[in-house]
């Protein structure tokens, strides 16, 4: 499967609609990047109905490892014992398809 | 080679844009697209709800899709102080409740929206489990009767007057125990077959279900069945998670989001029919330790962890359960 990313802020009800997610997959990556399947017509009318904004896969990475840079850098600064617990582990990194 | 005719008969459809309703099964060429599409059924949809006023995670949750309830919990960035912050789901909008007496995270709940019960949790305050179970009534919480030891991200099941908490950790490890409130005090059930933390919990007092969970292996997939008096084992869920959620009754279940061994959060949505776990519709946004509650078809996540650590968001998505036939593009060689 082909994949497009854009980026839109998920501003809440109505952001995605049933009628969307049953015509094609959406899925939610760290740093409001949504990963939509490449090629599709009813994908794209989402993005422009979020007014999102398209990016290369290059460019979503980039805004991920950010993302997940910063949920590194807040586990790295969290006290040690609370570290390594049921609670918190250190956020693994994300690799887009 | 076998054709597409030879097997059913009939050509593929070339459509300039895809049916508003496919069938399961239907096969089309869109030529606008230039792609093979087809009409695949699945259990279910999730689509984005309203979001909560701020980020949060590990709060209680209880109600329904349309008439929700989520409090405490842990704000984002950080693993304290917990909060005492209660919001009210209306099907689209979040807005202030009364706050809870006990400011904490970790803690389960039960009940509807105008009468909930929300127990146990952890006291950041304090750095120590709580035994505590505030009642609410649509606007204020009081005090109810306290847990017989402090116990924190057990399962959950019941109404404000027949609740069950079970599992969790207690004073100083995980617990298998099991215990019951009728809206004054709590007294002991029986026992899961193991200790186990961070399970989903959900249905009634005398038909819970308790499934998935953080053991030692770290993940668990065992679901087990409560009928009031003894747990017995129910069908495991296809992928072994901790801080899951959940919502429904012990026959008619879902189970949503979650850790597992090879991520710190993921999407999977499962269906329990009484009997044996079966995979729907995928989260649109992958959490754990979010709040859920609702029905197998109509089911609610709240906000929730999106890291492995102390990211948070506000998002909230809704399940509705049912057959319903998506379009997927067809891949291949």
């Amino acid at each position: 499967m082909a994949y497009k990313y854009c980026t839109a802020e998920n501003w809440g009800k109505g952001f995605i609609e049933i009628g969307e997610s049953s015509r094609f997959d959406i899925s939610g990556l760290p740093g409001n990047v949504w990963r939509i399947p490449a090629n599709n017509k009813d994908a794209n009318l989402w993005v422009f109905k979020v007014a999102g904004s398209f990016k290369t896969k290059s460019e979503a990475q980039a805004i991920v490892d950010a993302e997940v840079a910063k949920a590194q850098a807040a586990y790295d600064a969290l006290p040690e014992d609370q570290k390594n617990n049921s609670l918190n582990r250190r956020p693994e990194n994300i690799v887009l398809e | 080679m076998a054709t597409y005719y030879g097997t059913y008969g009939q050509k593929v459809q070339y459509l300039a844009s895809d049916p508003a309703s496919p069938q399961n099964g239907q096969v089309w060429f869109n030529s606008t697209s230039n792609l093979l599409k087809v009409g695949i059924q699945q259990q279910g949809v999730w689509a984005s709800g309203g979001n909560l006023p701020a980020a949060r995670w590990i709060m209680g949750a209880a109600g329904t899709q349309t008439a929700g309830l989520s409090f405490g919990g842990i704000a984002s960035g950080g693993v304290s102080p917990g909060l005492n912050i209660t919001n009210e789901y209306d099907g689209s909008t979040w807005t202030a409740g009364g706050n809870l007496g006990t400011a904490r995270y970790g803690l389960a709940g039960a009940g509807t929206q105008t009468s909930a019960a929300g127990f146990g949790g952890y006291n950041t305050s304090t750095s120590l489990g709580v035994v505590n179970t505030e009642e609410y009534d649509g606007t204020s919480w009081t005090a109810g009767g306290n847990l017989p030891a402090t116990r924190y991200v057990p399962g959950g099941a019941g109404t404000q007057t027949s609740a069950a908490a079970f599992g969790g950790i207690g004073p100083s490890a995980p617990v298998a125990t099991t215990s019951e409130y009728d809206g004054t005090s709590w007294t002991a059930g029986g026992n899961l077959p193991a200790a186990v933390d961070y399970n989903g919990g959900c249905g009634t007092q005398t038909a819970a279900l308790s499934f998935g969970g953080n053991v030692a292996s770290p993940f668990t997939n065992v679901t087990n069945e409560y009928d009031g008096t003894s747990w017995t084992a129910g069908g495991n869920l296809n992928f072994a998670r901790g801080q899951l959620s959940g919502c429904g009754l012990q026959t008619s279940a879902l189970a949503f989001g979650g850790s597992i061994p090879t991520s710190d959060i993921s999407a999977y949505t499962e269906s329990y029919n009484g009997t044996s776990w079966s995979n729907v519709a995928s989260l649109l946004t992958s959490f754990r330790l979010s709040a859920g509650t609702g029905t197998q078809t109509a089911g609610l996540q709240a906000a929730g962890n999106i890291s492995g650590s102390v990211t948070a968001t506000d998002a909230t998505q809704e399940f509705t359960g049912g057959p319903v036939v998506v379009t997927r593009t067809v891949t291949g060689t």
